[in-house]
Parts: C-alpha cells; sequence; structure tokens
C-alpha cells in the first residue's frame, strides 16, 4: 500500500494505490478504479452490460443464473428477457436489444458466473 | 460452567456488531450465529462465542429456522436479536425461539403477523381509521383478474409481496403489458426472500416522499414516538440516504402523521422498536407498511434523539424499564448505506483491501468488515453505513461529503461516488426530491470522470512521483 500525490484533471488528489489479491487499485475522492483487465476487454463489458447492439450476451455481475428462458435455434425478439441473474438477492433480466436467433447457450441454470462471462451468443435471423 | 447470560446475534455484517455493542453495554455475553463464510467479517472476531448455523446460501443458514434456534440453545443463549432482514419478522421463528425458552428481542409474534402480512396491515389501517393508498387485496390472483383490477387501480401499479418488507418482492408495473413479467419476479423473489408468493396490487404514486416514523412500546405499555426519517432517495426501493428529521414537514404534519403512528401501535398493543412508513404526497399521508424490527436506518434516529434503540430493544425484551423521559429532536443526521457495487449498480464482490475513513465528532461508521476479509455474491451488498451528524441538515451534508470524498477503499467498487453525486444535487440540497429521484436522475447508474487512459496515467504516475505515507497517520486526516 502506498500513498502518492498527483494532480487529476487540474485538480490535486492524495491517491492510495493498493495490490489487493492480484489486482492494482486506485482509490482518491472516493473512487476506487482497478487496473487488472485490458482496455479492450474493459471497454467491451461497459456494452455488453447495458446490451447495446452486442450479440454477446455476457454476465454484468457476479452471481447465479437463476433462469434460462432460450436454447439454440430459438428465435428471440428485442426487448425479450433471454435469461435470469441473481446475486445479492436482487434479480437481473438479461434482454436482448436486436430481433436474432440464438446461436448458442454456454451456462444452464444455477450455474455460478464470473462478472463478464459469455452466456448466450446470438447470430442474424 | 459459563454464569454470564449470553444474548445470541442471527446475523451478520454490520449490524451483527452494532448489536454485539449494545449487548455487552448492558453486561450480556454475545454469540454470533453465522454461516461458514462469515468467520471473515468483524462480528465473528468480536463476539464473545461463535456457532456456525449452516453453509453460504441463507437458505440453508440465516433463513433456516432449525438451524437457528438449534445453534443458539447449543451456544446457551438465554435470549436473541435478529437483526434486520432473514427472520427477524418471521413469526414461525419467534413462536420457535419462545417454545425453546429463548427471548426473542422483539414484538410478540402476534404484532408479527397482523403487521407481516401487508393484507391484514392494510385492513387493521382501515378498522383505525389510518389512510392507505387503493389496493386490490382480494383471493383471486389469476392474471386476467389481477388485469381487470390493475387497469381500476390505474396504472402505474406496484405488485406487492404480502409477506415484503426492505423493498424485496415488490415491482412498478407501469402498464398492462408487463404486468406478467413484473408480477413472476415479485413473487419469485418474494418466495425466496419470505418463503411466500403471495402478492397484492397497490396503487403507485410516482411524485411522494418516503417519511417513516419510529415508535417504541416500552415494559409498562407506554408507546413512544421518535419522530420521523425521510427517505426518499431510493434505487428499487432499496434506500440509500435516511436522515432525520425531515426538512419537508411542518409541525402540523409532523403532528398529524406522529398521531397514526401512535394509534397503530397503541391499538394494536406493540412492544419494542418498530418502524411506520408512509408516502407523503400533496401533503397527504398513505400507509406503507410497518416494519416490525430494527431498521437499517435507525442510527440517524439515534443520533437525534439521543437514544440506544438497541439496548432498548433488549432490556424491554427482559422487561426492564427504559426511562425515557419525552427525548426531544437536536440537531440533524444523515446516513449514507454503502453498497459493494460498480457505477452501474451491479454487485462488485472480491477481497477487501484498505478500508479509510475519517473520524470525529459525528462521524458514525457502521461497518462488518475488514481488510482481507471477502465481499461474497451470497448476502446484501450493504457493507458499512456511514452516519454523519450536525446541529443543522447544510451543515450535516458538507460534512458527509467531506467524509466521502475523503476516504480511500480498494478491492471492491462502491457506490461512494454515487453517494458523493446525490449528496450535491439540486433536489437534494432543496429537500424536493420523492422516491423517484434516483429514477430520474441516476437509472443508467454513473459513469467514469475519468478514461482508461487516463486511469492507466495515474497508475503509471505513481512509479515516478510518489512518497509512500504510512496509513495510520492518514486515519485521523479530514
Amino acid at each position: 500500500m502506498e500513498f502518492f500525490e498527483t494532480e487529476i484533471k487540474g485538480k490535486h488528489y492524495k491517491v492510495l494505490k493498493e495490490k489487493v489479491g492480484s489486482t492494482v487499485w486506485l482509490s482518491f475522492g472516493g473512487w476506487s478504479f482497478k487496473q487488472d483487465l485490458p482496455i479492450g476487454k474493459r471497454l467491451k463489458s461497459k456494452t455488453s452490460s447495458t446490451g447495446g447492439n452486442s450479440k454477446e450476451i455476457r454476465s454484468p455481475m457476479p452471481g447465479q443464473l437463476i433462469k434460462l428462458n432460450v436454447k439454440a435455434g430459438d428465435k428471440i425478439k428485442a426487448g425479450q428477457t433471454l435469461a435470469v441473474l441473481e446475486a445479492m438477492k436482487m434479480e437481473h433480466s438479461l434482454k436482448a436489444n436486436i430481433d436474432a436467433v440464438v446461436d448458442s447457450v454456454m451456462f444452464r441454470e444455477k450455474d455460478s458466473l464470473q462478472m463478464d462471462d459469455l452466456i448466450i451468443k446470438l447470430k442474424d435471423t | 460452567m459459563n454464569n454470564k447470560k449470553i444474548i445470541a446475534i442471527a446475523n451478520r455484517g454490520e449490524v451483527a456488531v452494532r448489536i454485539h455493542r449494545a449487548i455487552k453495554a448492558l453486561g450480556y455475553e454475545s454469540l454470533l450465529l453465522h454461516s461458514k463464510p462469515d468467520k471473515n467479517t468483524i462480528a465473528y472476531r468480536l463476539c464473545d462465542h461463535t456457532q456456525e448455523v449452516g453453509s453460504a446460501p441463507s437458505s440453508e443458514s440465516y433463513l433456516n429456522i432449525k438451524n437457528v434456534v438449534d445453534a443458539a440453545k447449543t451456544g446457551g443463549a438465554i435470549a436473541l436479536h435478529p437483526g434486520f432482514g432473514f427472520l427477524s419478522e418471521n413469526a414461525d421463528f419467534t413462536d420457535a425461539c419462545t417454545n425453546n425458552n429463548i427471548l426473542f428481542i422483539g414484538p410478540s409474534s402476534k404484532s408479527q403477523r397482523l403487521f407481516g402480512d401487508k393484507i391484514s396491515a392494510k385492513d387493521f389501517c382501515e378498522k383505525v381509521k389510518v389512510p392507505t393508498l387503493p389496493s386490490y387485496r382480494g383471493k383471486d390472483k389469476s392474471l386476467k383478474t389481477l388485469k381487470v383490477k390493475a387497469k381500476e387501480i390505474g396504472y402505474p401499479v406496484l405488485v406487492k409481496a404480502a409477506a415484503g418488507g426492505g423493498g424485496r418482492g415488490m415491482r412498478v408495473v407501469l402498464n398492462e403489458d408487463e404486468l406478467n413479467e413484473k408480477l413472476e419476479q415479485a413473487k419469485n423473489e418474494a418466495l425466496k426472500a419470505f418463503g411466500s408468493d403471495e402478492i397484492f396490487l397497490e396503487k403507485y404514486l410516482e411524485t411522494s416522499k418516503h417519511i417513516e416514523i419510529q415508535i417504541f412500546g416500552d415494559a409498562t405499555g407506554h408507546v413512544h414516538v421518535l419522530g420521523e426519517r425521510e427517505c426518499s432517495v431510493q434505487r428499487r426501493h432499496q434506500k440509500i440516504i435516511e436522515e432525520a428529521r425531515s426538512a419537508s414537514l411542518s409541525d402540523d404534519k409532523r403532528d398529524e402523521v406522529y398521531g397514526y403512528a401512535r394509534t397503530l401501535a397503541a391499538e394494536s398493543g406493540y412492544s419494542g422498536a418498530g418502524t411506520v412508513e408512509f408516502l407523503f404526497s400533496d401533503n397527504k399521508f398513505y400507509f406503507l407498511e410497518v416494519n416490525t424490527r430494527l431498521q437499517v436506518e435507525h442510527p440517524v434516529t439515534e443520533e437525534v434523539f439521543g437514544v440506544d434503540l438497541v439496548q432498548a430493544q433488549i432490556k424491554t425484551a427482559f422487561n426492564e424499564n427504559i426511562n425515557w423521559n419525552n427525548p426531544k429532536p437536536k440537531g440533524h443526521s444523515i446516513e449514507c448505506r454503502i453498497y459493494a457495487e460498480n457505477l452501474k449498480g451491479f454487485p462488485s464482490t472480491g477481497e477487501l483491501g484498505s478500508i479509510i475513513f475519517p473520524q470525529g465528532d459525528g462521524i458514525r461508521l457502521e461497518i462488518g468488515f475488514a481488510k482481507g476479509d471477502m465481499i461474497t455474491p451470497f448476502y446484501d451488498s450493504m457493507i458499512a453505513k456511514l452516519i454523519v451528524t450536525e446541529a443543522d441538515r447544510s451543515s450535516a451534508i458538507d460534512k458527509t461529503l467531506n467524509t466521502l470524498k475523503n476516504s480511500y477503499l480498494t478491492g471492491i467498487e462502491t457506490n461512494i461516488p454515487l453517494l458523493i453525486s446525490i449528496l450535491n444535487h439540486k433536489d437534494f440540497i432543496d429537500s424536493t426530491m420523492t422516491t423517484s429521484f434516483f429514477e430520474e436522475n441516476y437509472a443508467e447508474g454513473l459513469t467514469s470522470p475519468l478514461s482508461d487512459k487516463e486511469i492507466n496515467a495515474i497508475f503509471a504516475s505513481s512509479k515516478t512521483n510518489s512518497t509512500p505515507i504510512a496509513a495510520f497517520n492518514q486515519r485521523w486526516r479530514f
């Protein structure tokens, strides 16, 4: 653990830098940032959690897959709930943002998921 | 043999630590009933005695009545404090404690049944003339009937678990198309959280404030009313920021709503701590529910009224007098719930690194975890509460902001940036926020103020421009 002082966007901050497990973290001004993912993956996870036009339905959080509504070959409509995740007692529905066909499903109900795990792959109708 | 009197804590995290503190202050010993992974928590390390109640999933540990009662007996407990959530409002659990000669610290199972079932609670309100919202509470719960009734009430409606509480098992339905899906979600969540999927429909007010009244029935049968809390900053009915008292009520309105709360408590013979929740809209109050337990946000009432609600609960359960002499409110207190979540509001789990908060007068940090502990996906994501008390609301907001901005936390992401943003929001500062405030302003979560490139630049800057400072000194910086 170390503290250092630096300018961030023209403001002076004291920053905590600390390695927790295999991840290096920064904390300042109430924010916590980690540096464990390559930039490309980080950007991808940002779009997958909200859907976007992604054909990859990924887990936006660590948790359990409690409901799987589709199987490979199913035709799906934009807005349809494909799967439901649960973590910390809250349920979260994963919806399709596009009309598509389910290409493959990588997990089964009751499976544990890590953040960003690819759950369902879609392809064009 | 141990001659000390032991009180069991059937909970975890920060509230287990809070209850332990009250138990010790009154000269008892504490017995923590914990799940397997919760050995890595502050409560496990602090409590005098510990008993494992089962494996990680709540259904196999904290929600398992037999396991909890057996562990309390094995550990020699004479009484048990349930905290909030889990079995705290479960009348069958209360009866199981009583049948096993363990004094349950909380209201009677009769009160729990009356108010725990939101349907009978509304029936009771109508009987004692406390205002409620239009609802459908009939027996026929077929989708066809619910569609008709929802239309009669008028969308948006709220699907609510009869056994609900703490925001679980509730869904807002904006139109008929959504009804089925939201119904299923609410039922699933309710079944998991409360073991019952009975639901009812209620009118959903889009612009209302959440005002709740702290009641306390003491051993002599007297009902104390300890003012109100405002908890309008909510996401999916989970509170985020609470304060005592509300900045939006006139003294006349206070008298009116305190009267409703007092009526409900007195007419039902309520004993111990409880909270009567109301929605406040167009200068009118509507009964929401009675929570027959300690609330997460009890500290703001304690700070403003100078009482210790947990000690009072324990004394009252042992039929001892609490000797409150009509406590009067002083100052303003704000509680921020610190959730383990990322900027988009999704859970953030993992091993905790350092947790550093400013300390000092008026700053109260209720926390259940320390460096090296794991935040698991099994339980609620609230890891701590920051309660800040000052002479008036505006100084309390400033001090909360200063405290949050000067905190450091690594290992997981938290909602601290979100809390800072809310506390700076004009609607919060003006106290005009309603229960829709969060959805209107933060539905998409926050965006990072820094790009990945900028974050990497800060990481890089530490190598060339770093001055290690002993962490110890920094704990006291404000």
